[in-house]
C-alpha cells in the first residue's frame, strides 16, 4: 500500500523520531511505514489521519 | 515526558524486567546445581523450597515477557510474532530429527541434549529477531 506518510512528515518540518513520538510507535515503524514495507492496522490509520487532520484516504492509496 | 520517551522508556523499563526475571530463573539452576555438588544430596525440604523458588521465577519471567510484549507496538509485536514462528517451527524440526536419531540409535536422549535444546531455541530466536527486524526496515 502506497502513502504519503514522508511527504506530510517533511511538510511539517518533524522527523521521524518527531512523528514516532506523536503516535506512540518506535521510529523504526515510521521508517517501516514510509518504506512501504509496513501496512498500518486500522486504530493506527485512524490515529495517523487525525494527526495531520487528514481522510485515511488522503494518506493511504491501494497500489 | 513527551510519548516516545514514554514509549523508549516502557520498553527499555519492560526489557530490563524480562532480562532480572530471566536471570533470576536461570541463577536457581547454578545454585541448584552447586548445592547439589558442595552438599551432597539435598534434603526433601531443600529440594521442595528450591522448586517453589524456581517456579517463582520462572512464572515471573513468563510475566515479564508478557508484559514486554504488550508494551510494544504493532509493527514490533509482528516481528516477534514471526520471530516467535520460526523458533517453533526450527524447535520441532531439531526435536523430531533427535527422535529420529534415538529410533535409529544413533544418540541416546539425555541432560545434555535438553540444554542443547534450550541454547538452541535462544539462539534460534534471536537470530529470527535480528532477520526480521533487518527485512522489514
Amino acid at each position: 500500500m502506497k502513502n504519503r506518510l514522508k511527504v506530510l512528515r517533511a511538510e511539517r518540518d518533524w522527523t521521524q523520531a518527531d512523528l514516532a513520538e506523536k503516535l506512540d510507535v518506535s521510529r523504526q515503524t515510521i521508517n517501516a511505514l514510509e518504506k512501504g514495507k509496513y501496512d498500518p492496522s486500522l486504530p493506527l490509520a485512524f490515529k495517523i489521519a487525525r494527526l495531520f487532520e487528514l481522510k485515511i484516504e488522503d494518506i493511504f492509496e491501494d497500489e | 515526558m513527551n510519548n516516545q520517551e514514554t514509549y523508549t522508556k516502557r520498553n527499555m523499563t519492560n526489557s530490563v524486567s524480562v532480562v532480572k526475571w530471566s536471570m533470576l530463573w536461570a541463577i536457581t539452576l547454578v545454585i541448584a546445581a552447586a548445592l547439589n555438588r558442595f552438599m551432597g544430596p539435598l534434603s526433601f525440604v531443600i529440594i521442595a523450597g528450591l522448586v517453589v523458588v524456581h517456579l517463582v521465577f520462572a512464572f515471573g519471567a513468563l510475566k515479564a515477557h508478557q508484559v514486554w510484549l504488550r508494551g510494544l507496538d504493532e509493527f514490533q509485536k509482528q516481528i516477534q510474532l514471526h520471530s516467535m514462528a520460526f523458533t517453533l517451527g526450527m524447535t520441532w524440526i531439531a526435536v523430531i530429527l533427535m527422535m529420529l536419531l534415538s529410533s535409529l540409535e544413533l544418540i541416546e536422549i539425555g541432560q545434555n541434549h535438553l540444554v542443547f535444546l534450550s541454547v538452541y531455541m535462544a539462539i534460534v530466536g534471536a537470530i529470527g529477531t535480528v532477520f526480521n527486524n533487518r527485512k522489514s526496515s
